[in-house]
């Protein structure tokens, strides 16, 4: 394992040591402090047996320690995997057991504190070590810097693999595609572990030497334009949900010092996009990116919703006919390597000169501005967090009393939802339901609406008629 | 402060669900957030609503299990504005 990615960071590090690099409720960290800070968790970890080329699984929710024990893995060449706070059990003993991580820091997740194994604190944090890896386990490649997850259809996470130069790229073509500079001051509305955040806020942040403002707890839309105006931030970044809180709150009120707004990596809204410019005065900019290969599109100022705007540099996207649709294939230097835990799963998504299905279908103008025109893969994003409706519709099927099950996406006013529909010869009530269904799935993935029918309609061949089950749950 | 505080949570609490969830389903599961299934999304609703129709500050350091059901969410209103059960 190299630690270039720890250089890159040691680096700016040093480049910008007198500038604020992080802000939280507690304390604002200088570069040099920063950096003291990661070196010293450096050797914690060492001394709690971390090691090179060793799994280890960030559990935490975005704080200073998550920023210094991420860096800190990286210098002693560790592979973080970076692992969403609100993953339940399930998903948490996979990684543990069958992805065979080494270690799993975390400040408060259930499974992680509790499941067997060496527990012991590394400052105000819990470590859970394995004694023993399964033999079956993968190993990451030589080159693999950090893993990042996307979703999978059976509770199982897809674990990306990363090199420290896609991570590199990633951050340095953002701060340039997107006019990042020293001056700027960001505050991170979504979780570390979420491409949203690690792609636009961490080391793109680090690199040109902003600073970056944590938020820490619920998200309080009055108490976050407070905190946007008293410390003048520049540029936010959070989900299409908040937009609309923000714009709708009873206190909304224009904020002059935000230049950039980001949104998550789908197409916001336009009530959104025109609610939030005329109640906040805050333009937001929506652009494409994929948890495999990160940033793909931003905006321009001549570019206007739904536009995604043009290739970010470092990456190159174009368009393919299958099933009908035009679906958007793309490459970038931010890209993942494989998938360790579904090897050849990857590379059978990609092209033979190295472009990658996404399985959005698109429009590209002759100019190369890009639009999402709709969606051949089964995956909603809900509060920006992937979802793969088969796990859902998977999970739904093992519910007592339901002969099968099927897990749909709605337009919900500006918003997508999930709406499980049950084949059940009784109707299922909410509430057990969800509890039979939390067994299986994390919290964000439960369904908003859940509806029976009698029996599903189906064609010659038995596929289900999902048209059909659509006309006859809103007839209902 | 309403005076049937509880009548009142409650319609706050289905009203920041924008439909998803009844009444009904809110008493079968006792009051409680987590039981009902309640999303994260109308959880941030229901804080807005909390803030702005109960006159109650919510500080987003404050334990969100304090707030997941309608028991926990009147006691913290009553305590912040300083008013007795």
């Amino acid at each position: 394992m190299s630690n270039t990615f720890y250089q890159a960071f040691d680096s700016y590090c040093r480049e910008h040591a007198e500038r604020t690099a992080v802000v939280s409720k507690e304390t604002n960290l200088l570069y040099r402090h920063f950096l003291e800070r990661v070196d010293q968790q450096a050797e914690a970890l060492s001394a709690a047996d971390i090691k090179s080329g060793q799994l280890v699984g960030l559990c935490l929710k975005n704080s200073i320690d998550y920023l210094v024990n991420l860096y800190a893995l990286f210098k002693v060449q560790a592979v973080p995997v970076l692992i969403d706070h609100s993953f339940a059990a399930p998903e948490c003993k996979y990684l543990m057991t069958e992805v065979g991580l080494n270690h799993c820091i975390t400040d408060s997740n259930p499974y992680f504190l509790q499941a067997p194994g060496k527990h012991q604190m590394l400052g105000t944090l819990k470590c859970l070590s394995q004694t023993k890896i399964c033999a079956q386990a993968p190993k990451p490649q030589a080159n693999t810097a950090f893993c990042r997850l996307s979703s999978g259809t059976t509770g199982k996470p897809k674990v990306m693999e990363f090199t420290a130069e896609a991570g590199i790229a990633a951050a340095k073509n953002w701060a340039v595609s997107t006019g990042l500079t020293s001056d700027d001051k960001i505050l991170c509305l979504a979780a570390f572990s979420n491409g949203l955040a690690f792609n636009t806020s961490l080391m793109s942040c680090f690199s040109v030497g902003a600073t970056l403002f944590l938020h820490e707890g619920m998200l309080i839309p009055s108490f976050i334009a407070k905190r946007i105006d008293d410390q003048k931030i520049t540029r936010l970044v959070a989900f299409p949900a908040f937009y609309k809180l923000l714009s709708e709150s009873a206190t909304a009120r224009t904020h002059p010092s935000i230049n950039v707004a980001i949104s998550s990596g789908a197409s916001c809204d336009s009530a959104i996009i025109k609610n939030t410019k005329t109640q906040c005065g805050i333009n937001i900019l929506s652009y494409y990116g994929i948890a495999e290969a990160g940033p793909i599109t931003f905006p321009t100022s001549d570019t206007t919703p739904p536009s995604l705007g043009f290739a970010v540099k470092g990456t190159q996207f174009k368009s393919t006919q299958q099933n009908d649709a035009n679906v958007l294939l793309v490459k970038s230097e931010s890209m993942m390597s494989c998938y360790l835990n579904f090897p050849g799963l990857f590379e059978s998504a990609l092209t033979e000169d190295g472009f990658f299905n996404t399985g959005d279908c698109c429009q590209i103008k002759k100019s190369g501005e890009l639009f999402i025109t709709g969606r051949l893969k089964n995956v909603v994003k809900v509060g920006g967090k992937a979802v793969d409706l088969t796990e859902v519709t998977e999970a739904a099927k093992k519910l007592e009393g339901v002969s099968n099950a099927i897990a749909l996406s709605e337009p919900f006013e500006h918003d997508e939802i999930i709406h499980l529909v049950l084949e059940s010869t009784k109707t299922q009530e909410r509430l057990p339901v969800i509890k039979q269904l939390k067994q299986h799935l994390s919290d964000f993935k439960l369904p908003r609406k859940i509806s029976s029918l009698p029996s599903f309609p189906q064609n010659g061949i038995g596929k289900l008629r999902i048209a059909d089950i659509r006309r006859k749950i809103h007839a209902d | 402060m309403p005076i049937n505080l509880k009548e009142t949570v409650e319609k706050l609490i289905i009203a920041a669900g924008n439909g998803h969830y009844k009444m009904a389903e809110l008493e079968a599961a006792k009051g409680s957030l987590i039981d009902l299934g309640y999303s994260s999304l109308a959880f941030t609703n229901l804080m807005v609503l909390i803030e702005e129709q109960l006159g109650v500050p919510i500080d987003p350091s404050t334990d969100p299990e304090e707030l997941s059901s309608v028991d926990g969410i009147i006691q913290f209103a009553q305590r912040e504005l300083g008013e007795s059960v």
